[in-house]
């Protein structure tokens, strides 16, 4: 007996120093930036990137605060765009996917198949380019940023899964009472569904606030750049930024602030939601 | 009869009001997805910015152009390879993962793990690409200790294409790997206890109670994961190919994958013939994507019917 718990004790000591590396790998490359940016210039061009900076030096997030027109305004970008995609794609999505779980809804088969088919056919970048701004005129428009993105398939079947887990008889009773079918929906689905709701904004906060491509498309000019296009384009942007400041942190530190200020939103958020973010991914796998 | 009648009245009722809640969904699809369809037509054009869909026709010229050029079997190799590393060692570190997280006790310990694991999914591939620099460039941490191992003054690895297969699976991985491993074990906490009770008495030791009973259960699961990610085996990961690398020459010269080789004709490319190629290139990855993943679906269906797609 005495030996058994000794080897049971062995056995979790080995996983969770196992699980432990894991976890440090994960999170190291995060660690090593945080500390880059409290590195200074000279520090990083003599003795390169250090987990601990030889020395300290806030001044990459000094200089990062005192301009207010460039990453301040890529963040109020984002912001704007994360907040008015969020309510609209909830909106579309939910509006969607509820029809798509009523079994014997007549167009299910159809709906489904029309959204489905964009995840395995699309016309292609160059095409979609030349029609967003050809056509759409939607180049350097601020809702382009929004648009584009407002209904992402997977989530629709996600959103689906939730919905169709609730039984059909709660919902037949309120249909026979003569409730309309938004009344339905906005009554008793959505307040039914409210984890999987939230599970699907999440997935919509994420992707609105790391999308870079529509960006890169789309937008050209600077006062447009969300956040992670204003990261992309980041060494014009140091160079407008450093200009004439006298001591000036790395480029190095500076470019990982800014990483590190675009991170911190999505972190907060997924702290927050984490329960609803593992219970989106296991509730495609687990039927 | 009245009566059912009425019923069916009523039902094509909602069925029309139901059909309303799908219209702001379908009318994105349609302006976003559907109209730009008709460009695939660019790919069968000698294409001019000026006559758009009017340019006038050449067959499957564009199309004999790529695979003449001979970028086209590089560039579909790197996405099929790469794909095809990804899908195989993303499948056993996660299993693994999962593995290991089953055998935890401690469920705090577990949750913590998980938790960080997590972590870089909720980072952009840009950022990424950025966090990747501080351990690759020529101040970078492993580059440092490369360089001096190698006798080589401020090495970098972003100056040629040597690791960059290593480099970019351990990325893939690092990003994905965690959420990957808890869809896992959400599916062997799922199975029945009464197997492992049985296995116990019988004395079987851990590593059996994995090859006999954990992984045996998990097949059909690991079936599906994998043929779906087969179906998507001529898209890439734009992000990873593009910020990873930070799109530097020597890197993308090997490393060059469908996605990044479109994007940069869209996008950064002055040669006139552009746009037919891009257009074309897309094609043929929308048209293999589409058979693979009807194919996959398919051989998914005869295993579980549950989870195909559709």
């Amino acid at each position: 007996m005495v030996e058994s718990k000794s080897k049971t004790f062995t056995t979790q000591l080995i996983l969770w120093v196992a699980l432990g590396i894991f976890a440090l790998i994960s999170l190291i490359p995060l660690v090593l930036a945080i500390s880059i940016t409290f590195s200074s210039g000279e520090s990083v061009m003599q003795n390169g990137y250090q987990f601990i900076p030889k020395e300290w030096s806030v001044e990459a997030y000094t200089v990062l605060f005192k301009n207010f027109d460039g990453i301040w305004r890529a963040y109020g970008v984002s912001l704007f765009v994360t907040f008015f995609g969020l309510v609209s794609s909830l909106i579309v999505t939910v509006l969607i996917a509820y029809p798509l779980s009523v079994a014997d809804f007549r167009y299910r088969g159809i709906v489904s198949f029309v959204v489905f088919f964009t995840m395995m056919f699309s016309g292609g970048t160059i095409s979609y380019y030349i029609f967003t701004v050809k056509y759409l005129h939607l180049k350097n428009n601020i809702w382009v940023l929004v648009v584009t993105q407002i209904l992402v398939p997977s989530n629709v079947f996600l959103l689906r899964t939730f919905f169709s887990s609730i039984p059909e008889s709660i919902y037949e009773s309120a249909r026979l009472d003569g409730a309309s079918e938004y009344k339905i929906l906005f009554r008793m689905a959505a307040p039914l569904n409210v984890p999987g709701i939230i599970t699907i904004g999440l997935f919509i906060v994420l992707q609105y606030w790391n999308d870079y491509i529509t960006g890169m498309l789309f937008i050209d000019i600077q006062e447009l750049y969300p956040l992670q296009l204003l990261l992309y384009r980041y060494s014009n942007y140091i160079k407008d930024l450093t200009y004439g400041t006298g001591s000036l942190p790395a480029d190095e530190s500076l470019l990982m602030a800014m990483c590190v200020i675009a991170t911190v939103p999505m972190l907060i958020v997924f702290m927050f939601f984490q329960k609803y973010f593992v219970r989106g991914l296991t509730s495609g796998a687990v039927k | 009869m009245a009566k059912i009648k009425k019923y069916s009245r009523l039902t094509r009722k909602r069925d029309n009001i139901l059909l309303t809640m799908c219209i702001p969904g379908l009318l994105k699809l349609i302006v976003f997805a559907y109209l730009p369809m008709i460009g695939v037509y660019l790919a069968f054009v000698d294409y001019s910015p000026r006559l758009n869909l009017a340019s006038p026709f050449i067959g499957l010229e564009n199309f004999k152009f790529f695979f003449k050029s001979g970028d086209a079997f590089r560039i579909i190799g790197t996405t099929i390879g790469t794909n095809f590393l990804f899908i195989l060692v993303g499948l056993v570190i996660a299993l693994s993962l999962a593995v290991l997280m089953n055998e935890v006790r401690n469920k705090f310990f577990l949750k913590f793990v998980q938790g960080i694991s997590f972590i870089p999914y909720f980072l952009s591939w840009l950022v990424v690409g950025y966090l990747f620099t501080a351990f690759l460039d020529n101040h970078g941490i492993i580059s440092k200790v490369v360089g001096s191992a190698t006798g080589v003054k401020d090495y970098s690895f972003y100056t040629s294409s040597d690791h960059w297969l290593g480099i970019l699976t351990f990325a893939n991985m690092w990003k994905s790997v965690g959420v990957t491993a808890v869809i896992y074990l959400a599916n062997i906490i799922g199975i029945d206890k009464e197997f492992y009770e049985a296995a116990e008495l019988d004395g079987a030791s851990w590593i059996q109670k994995v090859f006999h009973i954990t992984l045996p259960s998990l097949i059909p699961m690991i079936c599906v994961m994998t043929l779906m990610n087969i179906g998507n085996i001529v898209r890439s990961d734009f992000g990873l190919f593009f910020f990873v690398t930070r799109n530097s020459g020597p890197v993308m010269r090997v490393y060059e994958v469908i996605d990044t080789y479109v994007y940069k004709l869209t996008m950064e490319s002055t040669a006139s013939d552009a746009v037919q190629r891009a257009a074309a290139a897309g094609l043929l990855q929308s048209i293999t994507g589409m058979v693979l993943v009807t194919v996959s679906n398919a051989v998914v269906k005869k295993i579980n019917k549950e989870s195909s797609l559709y």
